[in-house]
């Protein structure tokens, strides 16, 4: 729920568990407590997609076992080994920073992360303004960091799972052909194409494709998102990381990003155990999503998505069941 | 809910369409078939048998299907 920064103090200092995401200079006036935090002005919410600075949006987490821990790019890879044997982890890594490129390129390598439940989001800031910052709070110790990632570990009691799904509208395009990448990573130079490897960004100049549609990575039948950011030269630069191994295709447009979700949601059985849920910022632009109510999945608007790994264009949700 | 070596092989080599409900399976899947392709050993089938039975003990009550389906190939 998107509440007012007095509100927020007050069920921080009520001492309940929450999640918490809102403008930086919100997040940064909260006190002390048992909470996580990330910075965004970008929210779905009961009223539908909004864009503010002056409210803050509040998750209240009914756990009672947790653990708050900050890490940095060298300690990050410390979380899977963190989790608890039955949980979930929730975990927000400010944008461009060295843990959100760390935890993006290597986090698919990391022995037992599919194992753990993982989830969270890529904190960010107004796209408007050039003088904020990412940021993730602690809020246990009260550290604001443009460096590290802040996460929540819950312990949940015997009997309950946690379950980390995902709603992605877009599906490959197999009328292209398909494209292959060497190696994980965030830029690129050169890829395969149908069988010959090509310059990226040459290609996707000279076939004119839209890069506001995401290129789509078929793992095991699970269809998985990497957003553009920029082609700059010979390089394409990436919002996640692509992997080598993988199939990819360009994404088939989408007329209406609002009923596309819509439809999803509809098939999702009993939305009670829903516990959390965040939406890409890209779905929220491209799919003029201000003002939408996609239903009951409410949360941050995000600069990148985190269900095991980093993902892009994508809602991801966590349900306890 | 447990698979074999020789049922985590069928998997591994299975090149139909997919048919895993849960996103942790599909990674975990792909990760090991990644690393079956670069190195069809015996060790990584058990590896990846390991894995997957270690998945369906810790979320039983949601890989039923997965299961289901793995073991009917």
């Amino acid at each position: 729920m998107l509440v007012t920064p007095e509100k927020a103090k007050a069920l921080v200092e009520s001492g309940k568990l929450l999640h918490i995401s809102g403008a930086e200079s919100l997040l940064k006036e909260l006190p002390r407590g048992n909470w996580i935090g990330g910075s965004t002005e970008y929210f779905l919410g009961e009223g539908g997609g909004s864009v503010t600075d002056a409210l803050i949006s509040v998750v209240e987490l009914p756990f009672d076992r947790f653990k708050i821990v900050s890490y940095d790019a060298d300690s990050i890879a410390g979380i899977v080994g963190d989790t608890y044997d039955n949980g979930f982890t929730l975990a927000i890594v400010p944008f461009d920073s060295p843990v959100h490129r760390k935890y993006a390129l290597e986090s698919a390598q990391w022995e037992g992360l599919y194992l753990s439940a993982i989830l969270g989001w890529v904190a960010g800031y107004h796209l408007s303004s050039t003088r904020q910052t990412a940021v993730t709070v602690n809020g246990y110790t009260g550290a604001v960091s443009e460096t590290g990632a802040a996460a929540l570990h819950v312990e949940l009691p015997q009997g309950k799972t946690a379950q980390i799904d995902i709603i992605n509208i877009f599906e490959p395009d197999r009328e292209r052909p398909s494209v292959f990448f060497a190696e994980d990573t965030l830029e690129v130079k050169d890829c395969a194409i149908g069988g010959k490897v090509v310059n990226f960004a040459r290609h996707l100049r000279e076939n004119q494709v839209n890069t506001k549609l995401p290129l789509v990575g078929d793992y095991s039948g699970a269809y998985v998102n990497v957003s553009f950011k920029e082609i700059v030269g010979d390089t394409v630069y990436l919002y996640a990381p692509v992997a080598a191994g993988i199939e990819y295709h360009l994404a088939r447009g989408v007329d209406d990003y609002e009923s596309a979700f819509r439809e999803k949601l509809d098939l999702i059985e009993d939305s009670s155990d829903y516990v959390f849920a965040c939406n890409c910022i890209l779905n929220f632009l491209y799919g003029g999503l201000e003002g939408k109510d996609l239903g009951s999945l409410y949360g941050p608007v995000t600069f990148g998505e985190i269900a095991w790994q980093v993902i892009n264009q994508t809602l991801v949700y966590l349900r306890v069941r | 809910m447990r698979i074999t070596d020789a049922q985590s092989k069928k998997l591994l080599e299975y090149s139909g369409t997919v048919q895993l409900k849960q996103l942790a399976m599909s990674f975990a899947l792909t990760r090991f078939k990644n690393k079956y392709k670069a190195n069809p050993s015996p060790e990584v089938i058990a590896s990846c048998t390991n894995d997957l039975n270690l998945l369906f003990s810790k979320y039983e009550s949601i890989m039923r299907d997965d299961f289901a389906w793995i073991t009917s190939l």
